[in-house]
Parts: C-alpha cells; structure tokens; sequence
C-alpha cells in the first residue's frame, strides 16, 4: 500500500496543499539524493526543486503502477542526467582541453583526505562530502544503483522499476559498485 | 555454483539471505563455504553498504518550500494555460451558460412541439374537418364537393 496514495491522487486533481504536504515528506530525500548523485554539488537543492517542479507537471500522468516515492525516483534520476549532460556541455565550451568527466575521472588521492581539509568543518559535513566524494568516482550507472540502494534505500524491484532495467542489473552495478567503492572508503573507517 | 554465478547473487545475499529463494540460497551458501574470495566479495559488500548507509542526512533549507512554492505557482500560471484541461475546467460554466441561453432562447421563439390541432384551430378549411371528431361523412363529401364549410356548426368548429 502507498502511503501516499490519497495525497498523490488530490495533487493530481490539482490539490496544490496535496502537493505541498508530498513535497515535505519527500524534499529531504529527494536533496540527499541530488548531493550524493552530483558529488555534494551546491546545485543540489535547485536540482531537487526542479526534480518536485517536473513532478507537478507529470503527475497527472501518473498512473500508480509504482508507488510515488519509486516514482519520484525516476524522475529525479533523469532530471540528475539531464543536470551531468549540462554541466559536461559548458565544460566542453568553457575549458579549452576538456577535463574529465566525473565517470571517467580516477581519484588522484584519498578522496576522504581531500575532504577532510578543512578544519572547522563538522565532522557530519566531512563525512557526507567523503561519501560523496567516492560516490562520484564512479561511473554513473554504478554510482545510481548503488545510491539508490544504500543511502536511500530502495529496495531491488524500486531500483530496477526506476531504472528500468532488469533486477539482476541492478544486483550486478550495485555489486560493481560496491567493490569500486571499499578501497575509497577504508580511510574512512580507519577513522572512526 | 561458479563464481561468476555466485557474483551475480551476492550483493542481494549481503543485504538480505532471506530475499533469495530456497535453491538459491542453498547453492550460494555453499558455494561461499568452500570459495574464500566470494567470502571476501560478501564481505565487502556487507562492510561498503553498512558505511553508505551511515552517510549523514542531507539539511534541507528554510526556505526550500517558500521556493518551490513561488516556482510552482510560475509554472501553474503559465504551463497552466497550455494545459487543455485545465481550459476544460475553467470554460466549463461558460459552455454551461451558452448551452441554456440557446435553449431559452429557442423556446421563446419557437414551440417544443407542433400537432396537427395546433394548425386547424379556427380553420374551416376542409383539411380541418378531418380531425374534428363529430364529423359526418355527409358533410365531409359536402365540404369537399362545395369548397365550403356548412354554417350553424357547433362552437368547436364542427359542423352539423
């Protein structure tokens, strides 16, 4: 059963309180995926507003075959690739030899080192910066499953739902990926 | 059970043993009882998302929902209109309003409904004595051959 059911079919009807009261229940989420998906991009929450904006306009076509958190999801995960294909087009014009892109990109040094620079940071922010640090060393496909499942906590069916790929993909990138990850992460645990 | 197999069932085996089904998880049980570096694959696997999952919640800001609010209510002005049904919906009465006045109108203007009596009342015409009820066939052939009604008729019309 959705929990959000009878909020998502008032919003539909164009109940903007419905609307409103879904955006609360799901802004946390949709930013931390957001942050965690554009390496702790300061972007991030404009991304997500745009992520509630879009869903305001679909949601009409929003047939309940998902539940809305799946949903809402997917359409965060495109409007995140359509954010990456932006950023990597300015790129392109902007810099005369074109960086690498995040996917392609190896981390020259411990990405728990390079975020743990400034001192007065809380240790809360370090983390999160050093989790999403390593995230963005992989590639996207990866890093998507692997976020999905970890830090927001879909399950397998949600993941492939909202990617639309079969279930044994998104076993494969979130094994993938999780392997990528351990040798970036250990500083971190050596840490704590 | 080959590596290669046991790979593609570890991440979920990790997260949950019980999500695999019985034959499943019997073959990758003992798989992992004989091969270490699956168990080193499994355990990683355990150790990364245990840590991810530590990753600090986001803070949202104050005004995250003032924001979104103001965009919302851009987007519902102006995509708004281009929405059909939203056209729908707001012409609704409109339509209403001009379907009863066209019906109204009409009724002022014309009857609903027309009968033959409607026509021949007052008429004394040979046509109208066909659906006057008390005539004779005499004054019927009368009426017929003469062009003329026959006068001393009752009051509605009919004819002696």
């Amino acid at each position: 059963m959705d929990a959000d059911r009878e909020l998502v079919e008032q919003a539909a009807a164009g109940s903007r309180q419905a609307f409103d009261d879904l955006v609360r229940r799901h802004q946390a989420s949709i930013v931390s995926l957001a942050r965690a998906l554009t390496h702790g991009s300061a972007d991030a929450e404009d991304i997500a507003q745009e992520v509630f904006v879009r869903a305001w306009r679909s949601l009409k076509g929003f047939r309940g075959d998902s539940a809305f958190r799946t949903w809402l999801h997917r359409v965060a995960v495109n409007v995140i690739h359509s954010h990456h294909g932006r950023v990597a087009r300015i790129r392109r014009v902007i810099l005369p030899s074109p960086a690498p892109s995040p996917d392609e990109a190896v981390p020259e040094n411990d990405p728990i080192e390079r975020a743990a620079d400034p001192v007065d940071v809380e240790q809360e922010m370090v983390m999160r910066d050093a989790i999403d640090k390593a995230l963005g060393s992989l590639p996207e496909e990866l890093r998507v499953a692997v976020t999905l499942r970890d830090v927001q906590g879909l399950d397998y069916r949600e993941i492939a739902s909202v990617l639309g790929v079969p279930i044994g993909t998104v076993e494969s990138r979130i094994f993938r990926g999780r392997q990528r990850l351990q040798p970036l992460l250990q500083p971190l645990r050596a840490r704590r | 059970m080959t590596c290669a197999d046991a790979i593609k069932s570890i991440a979920r085996f990790a997260d949950a043993p019980e999500s695999l089904d019985g034959a499943a998880h019997q073959d990758l049980t003992a798989h992992l009882e004989q091969c270490a570096s699956c168990r080193s694959a499994l355990e990683t696997q355990r150790v990364v998302a245990a840590w991810l999952r530590t990753r600090p919640a986001d803070h949202v800001s104050p005004d995250f929902t003032a924001r979104l609010a103001a965009r919302l209510d851009d987007v519902s002005g102006w995509f708004g209109l281009a929405d059909w049904r939203v056209w729908t919906l707001r012409l609704a009465p409109l339509a209403a309003m001009l379907a009863l006045a066209i019906v109204l109108g009409s009724e002022s203007t014309t009857p609903t409904s027309v009968t033959i009596e409607d026509w021949t009342v007052g008429d004394t015409s040979t046509a109208s004595l066909l659906v006057q009820e008390n005539v004779t066939s005499e004054s019927l052939i009368e009426t017929m051959l003469t062009g003329e009604t026959l006068a001393g008729g009752d009051g509605g019309g009919n004819v002696r």
